[in-house]
Parts: structure tokens; C-alpha cells; sequence
């Protein structure tokens, strides 16, 4: 299969945090084939499910969230400057001189703005940018602007360029966390043909940039029996420290944290080493950072673990990870599936 | 105004919402088909929907305000406090508060706290002779807010607390009088504990599991003195909530909210308030979440002795809820 396709497509797709319902029908059309049913689940987001034939199965549910950060209009000054709030965490080291597209009636291209370097005094000139001093600028008058829907509430999104470096690793906005989506695509082709005892679910959620809205109420709709979330770990470079990240090119991640199910976690690193698999164990004591914050207090408890793909750079216009460590993360999480979700694996419990 | 001077003038700060909730209770019980309180002490109102196959709407509006909470009473008589929500503290300095039980005090700062304002660095003064006296009228675990008043300023501007919410709690009270049929199955909840963590509307909107739902909550306005940049203007009618520092609304409600006071004239503006959250976040994640947003009255120092509104934002807000009341939600596309 190929997962980089169809990583550029869902990449393609604008879905910024709190405006998912913009792409849902485009992101449902992508994913659609390869699942038996697609429904809306929860706050905007989307569950795709693969029926393993049998009545009244248990689910197990691959999270991956679908939106991205970005900005949001708050007014049109006068001069038709747009000023603008972060929509989830955006690095403000990308605040100036970026490119980005104002989704209007039509896209609009506009590019961030703040006082020239030279003129900034010694101080401001060492500060990092504050969103609230940040204006877009896009080559058209107010009125213009409202021609096109441009208003306050109107999002904003990165630039969406992608390409290789010298190594193979690729880079682009937006990797966080549509590659996982891809990686669920891998694992899901891996497991075509495989006997199942389980309904393998796809939760595509709303909001983890922002409020969480999409994963709480997507979990409570689809009222899965086990969940596996599936987001990118922070890499390691060589100004990080190594304790607080994971190793680029090594394999997923496997969050050790009082949010992760300990058996869980457990199988995924035993069925990773049987089957050759590279995988890292990543402590996250107090909290994974990622959409399985919440699991634990859903429904009584679901029993939850976390698989990261490494990524660098993240929250910028150039994440970048290595294809191989996406190929692995698939093909982690179908030995799982296939262990745990199987036949042979219900008989071991 | 009536109606609103009325909510304001009782003192429920939050965990002690009983006395707003008894005079709500009393004013919308003829208006509505079943009336109740959780465990929260929520004030759930709920009125059967006319449609064929009505959907559910939740409205909520809290009625808790901010205050303080007895910890401590020293030897001299003074009452040492800990703020129940975000208290403003210049604007508390000095002012006069009242107990549930109506003794009257004066919130004080010590001498020397210059710009240190936090809880721990204000006292009340009852008219302090000592411990004994003091505890004859107050006890640690009592419950007080700064007096509450109203005024008119100029035109159609009013000044007072606390307008945050109980002007909120005014417009669905009006909403539910002057709507002259409700389409959907709507549960006006009057919601506890907003000001300390948006608690009662967590459990009653778990409770309704609603399909659609609206807050009302005052919001900032970009037109105080050095306000921060904000779009949002008093006098420009009812805010429509975009996002708040706790949710991301339903942008198909938003427009469709929005396309309605077009069409029905009433002056409405979008609103982003990027500090502060309200009742709306946990409407929109109860069960399997729903499609939310929040109808709110531009106000200028919230959280103040003296919070300021335009009367006409706070019409537009009744008369716009009206009119959602009276529309099938369950036809509506968007």
C-alpha cells in the first residue's frame, strides 16, 4: 500500500482544530474503501469501522486526531491587515515571515507580519514573537476581505509543502498526526485477510490541538473495549535532551504512564520483539501529552496505550520523520491487533 | 430591567445558589412543563418541543457569582477570607460586602500589600472588637460577596454587579415568557459553580445529553480604555460566540445563529473572547458531545464592582434566543 499517498491526500485536506466539519466529507471519501462502514462520531469527528463478521464483537479503537493548529481571525483592521489568535500550540518561532492560507469563501494566501528586524530595539529584537503583535497580510482591502467570507472566526492554516531531505526523511506541516492515520492504513492493509475476533474501529478526532472536545465524545459514541492512540512523539535532536525524547529512525514509541494500560503496554513491546519489530519503550509518567490524557476517567475506564511516531520539528512548518519508523508503526500496531484481536489471541487471554 | 434588577440584587455566590434559584424558580414555573434541582443544585426547567420529532436544545445561564469564603477569624475580629473564583481584586479593595445572613463588612487590604493582591493579603472588617464579638455573627465556612447594585449610566448603558451571569440567567427567564412556541425539547438550566470550573453544567448536561446547546454568559469587548483588541462592541448587539479560552463552537450553529438575526434584524456580532471560559465547553463534550456555542452580552470590567453593559446587547440576546426557541432544530442544515 501506499501510505505516503495517502498521506499527501489527507494532507491536502484542511482541517483545523474546531473546523474539522470543513473537511470531514473530503477526509471520509479518502478513507471510506478501505472500511466496511464510515459515521460521524462524536464532537465532528469521523469512526471508520472493519466488521470482523461476527455479531456483537468487541471494538478495539485506533485514535488518531485530524486537526491541525493554525490561526484564527479575531478582526480585520482597516487597512485589511488581518490580526489573529494561535488556534492550538502554535511555535512561536514560526510567528513571523511564514506563508499561510486564510480559508474564506475561497483560500486566500497571506503571509505573517511584524516590525522589521532593524527597526526592533535590542530587547524586542531578542524576544520571541507574541501572537498578539502578529498581523496577515494578504494584498486585499477590507472590503475585499469580506467579499471572499473573510471574518472574525475565520481559520487559518500553514503552508502545506512537502519534500525529502538528503536521508529520506520527510518534512511538512500537518504530519502531526495525519501520518498516523497513514501508519493505521498500513496496519490495516497488514491485517487484510487475517481472521479477526474483534471490530477494528478508526476514530479520526476532532479538537486535540485545542479542547480535547473530539476524543471523549468519539470514544463515548463508539464505545470501544480497548483503545490505542496513535500520535507523534517528540524526536530527538541534538539540542534536546535525550530523557525527554525518543530516537528518530528507531521504531514507535510505547508510552510508560499511569494513563497507559500496564498489560497493554506490556503486549505491545513483547509482540514488537517477537516479531522484530523496532519500538522503544518512552517513559511519560505523569501524562502522555496526547489524546489518552482523558481515557482513563471515559466510561468507567477504557484500557488505553499510546504508540508515537517520531517526529522533529514538531508544531512547525517542517516536521519531519523517517518513513520506515511510520512502515513500523503499522506494522506495530497490526501485530497487536492480530495477537490480541484474533482467534488464536482470544483463546490465549 | 425588572426582571434583571430583581436576579441581581440577591446575593448566590457559587456553592451557595440557593436564593437566585428559589426567585427564578418562581418567575419561570408558569411558563414551562416541569421544573427541577439536581444534585449540584442545578435548576433544570424544561418545556416539551411542538415539532413532530423535536430535538434537544439546552440553554444554561449561571446563576453563582464570585465572592469569598470565611478560613479564619484572628484574635482582633478581623475574617480572613479565600476567593471563590476570579476575584478582581482592585476593584474588591475597599468595598463593601454582605454575608448570606446580611451582616455588612469591608473588604480591607493589609497596609503594607502594595501590588501583591491575592486572597491571603485581604481581610473583612465587620466592625472588629475582638474574636468573641466577630464569631456572634460570622463563622469560618460563611459565604460573602461584594454588594451587589445597579445603575443607569448614560443612553442605554447600565453599570453594577453582578451583571456575570445573572443577566444570562434574565435572558432565558425572558426567552422562556415572550417565546410563543418552542419547537425542540428545551431544558433551561440554570447552572451552580460555572465561576469555580463550569461543575453544575457538567452534570446536568450529562444528565440531558442535549443535541444542540447555547450558553449565556457576558464577554469582553475591545472597547474599554486599553482594552486588548477584541471585535467585539457594546451597542453592536448580541455576541455570538466563535471561541473562548475552553471551546471552539460549532461553526454551522454559529452561521446558522447568525444568518437568523440577519434575517429577523436583530444587531448581532461574532465573539472571540481570548481569555476566559464559560458553560459551553461542557455542553458541547457531554456523552457523545453536542453541536454548541454561546449567545453573549458585551461587558466592560467583568469580574468589577462595576461591570457595564449597553441595554440594547442584552435585548438583542432575548430577542434572538426567542426566535431559536421557535425554530425546529431538527430541520435545520447546517
Amino acid at each position: 500500500m501506499q501510505e505516503l499517498k495517502i498521506l499527501e491526500e489527507l494532507r491536502a485536506i484542511p482541517t483545523l482544530t474546531g473546523f474539522e466539519n470543513r473537511g470531514k466529507k473530503e477526509i471520509a471519501r479518502v478513507l471510506s474503501p478501505y472500511f466496511d462502514d464510515c459515521r460521524e462520531a462524536g464532537v465532528a469527528g469521523l469512526l471508520f469501522t472493519k466488521n470482523c463478521g461476527e455479531k456483537d464483537a468487541k471494538k478495539i479503537l485506533i485514535d488518531v486526531h485530524m486537526d491541525e493548529i493554525g490561526w484564527i481571525v479575531t478582526d480585520i483592521e482597516e487597512n485589511g491587515m488581518l490580526t489573529v489568535s494561535p488556534l492550538g500550540g502554535m511555535d512561536p518561532r514560526t510567528f513571523t515571515a511564514s506563508r499561510y492560507t486564510v480559508h474564506g469563501t475561497k483560500d486566500l494566501t497571506a503571509v505573517s507580519l511584524k516590525k522589521p528586524f532593524r527597526l526592533q530595539s535590542g530587547a524586542e529584537a531578542k524576544k520571541l514573537p507574541q501572537a498578539k503583535d502578529i498581523v496577515l497580510f494578504t494584498g486585499l482591502k477590507k472590503e475585499e476581505l469580506r467579499s471572499f467570507g473573510v471574518k472574525v472566526g475565520t481559520p487559518v492554516s500553514m503552508e502545506r509543502r512537502t519534500g525529502r531531505m538528503g536521508d529520506g526523511q520527510i518534512f511538512g506541516a500537518y504530519m502531526d498526526d495525519k501520518s498516523c492515520a497513514a501508519a493505521a492504513l498500513a496496519a490495516l492493509e497488514e491485517l487484510r485477510g487475517k481472521e479477526l475476533s474483534y471490530d477494528v474501529c478508526l476514530l479520526l478526532s476532532s479538537q486535540e490541538e485545542s479542547f480535547g472536545a473530539g476524543f471523549a465524545t468519539g470514544v463515548f459514541d463508539g464505545a470501544p473495549d480497548e483503545i490505542l492512540v496513535v500520535d507523534v512523539d517528540l524526536g530527538f535532536t541534538p539540542e534536546t535532551e535525550a530523557s525527554k525524547t525518543v530516537k528518530m529512525g528507531e521504531g514507535p514509541s510505547v508510552a510508560l504512564s499511569v494513563q497507559t494500560d500496564r498489560r497493554m503496554t506490556k503486549e505491545l513491546l513483547r509482540v514488537a520483539k517477537e516479531r522484530q519489530i523496532p519500538v522503544q519503550a518512552a517513559m511519560n509518567v505523569k501524562s502522555t501529552g496526547t489524546n489518552a490524557s482523558g481515557a482513563p476517567f471515559l466510561m468507567g475506564g477504557i484500557p488505553t496505550a499510546v504508540i508515537g511516531l517520531p517526529l522533529k520539528y514538531m508544531h512547525t512548518p517542517v516536521e519531519m520523520f523517517y518513513e520506515e519508523d511510520l512502515r513500523n508503526t503499522g506494522k506495530l500496531i497490526a501485530a497487536y491487533i492480530e495477537e490480541h484481536c484474533g482467534r488464536k489471541g482470544e483463546s490465549q487471554r | 430591567m425588572k426582571i434583571l434588577k430583581e436576579l441581581m440584587l440577591v446575593h448566590s455566590v457559587s456553592g451557595r445558589e440557593k436564593a437566585v434559584a428559589d426567585k427564578i424558580e418562581k418567575m419561570v414555573t408558569p411558563y414551562v412543563d416541569s421544573v427541577r434541582r439536581d444534585a449540584m443544585g442545578n435548576l433544570i426547567c424544561f418545556k416539551k418541543g411542538t415539532a413532530e420529532h423535536p430535538k434537544k436544545l439546552m440553554l444554561a445561564g449561571h446563576m453563582d457569582e464570585i465572592g469569598f469564603i470565611v478560613t479564619s477569624i484572628d484574635d482582633k475580629g478581623y475574617i480572613h477570607v479565600s476567593s471563590i473564583g476570579g476575584i478582581h481584586y482592585v476593584s474588591a479593595a475597599f468595598s463593601s460586602v454582605r454575608f448570606e445572613n446580611g451582616v455588612m463588612g469591608v473588604i480591607v487590604p493589609e497596609a503594607d500589600f502594595g501590588n501583591n493582591f491575592s486572597s491571603d493579603r485581604f481581610v473583612i472588617d465587620i466592625g472588629a472588637i475582638g474574636k468573641k464579638e466577630t464569631e456572634k455573627k460570622v463563622h469560618v465556612g460563611d459565604f460573602a460577596a461584594t454588594v451587589s447594585h445597579v445603575e443607569r449610566l448614560s443612553g442605554n448603558f447600565y453599570s453594577g454587579r453582578p451583571f456575570d451571569d445573572r443577566i444570562g440567567c434574565a435572558i432565558m427567564v425572558r426567552a422562556a415568557m415572550e417565546a410563543q412556541d418552542c419547537k425542540n425539547d428545551t431544558y433551561f438550566v440554570f447552572t451552580t459553580q460555572e465561576e469555580v470550573g463550569c461543575r453544575g453544567s457538567k452534570t446536568s448536561a450529562y444528565a440531558i445529553m442535549p443535541d444542540f446547546s447555547v450558553a449565556f454568559d457576558v464577554t469582553g469587548s475591545g472597547d474599554g480604555p486599553k482594552s486588548r483588541p477584541m471585535a467585539v462592541r457594546l451597542g453592536k448587539g448580541a455576541a455570538v460566540k466563535v471561541k473562548d479560552s475552553s471551546v471552539i463552537c460549532d461553526g454551522g450553529f454559529v452561521e446558522y445563529l447568525m444568518e437568523l438575526a440577519k434575517k429577523e434584524n436583530i444587531p448581532a456580532q461574532l465573539e472571540i473572547l481570548e481569555g476566559g471560559g464559560t458553560d459551553t465547553c461542557s455542553m458541547q463534550t457531554a456523552g457523545a458531545g453536542s453541536r454548541a456555542t454561546a449567545i453573549s452580552v458585551p461587558t466592560r470590567y467583568i469580574h468589577s464592582n462595576n461591570e457595564t453593559i449597553h441595554k440594547g446587547d442584552y435585548d438583542a440576546c432575548v430577542a434572538l434566543t426567542v426566535k431559536l426557541l421557535e425554530k425546529d432544530l431538527g430541520k435545520a442544515e447546517f
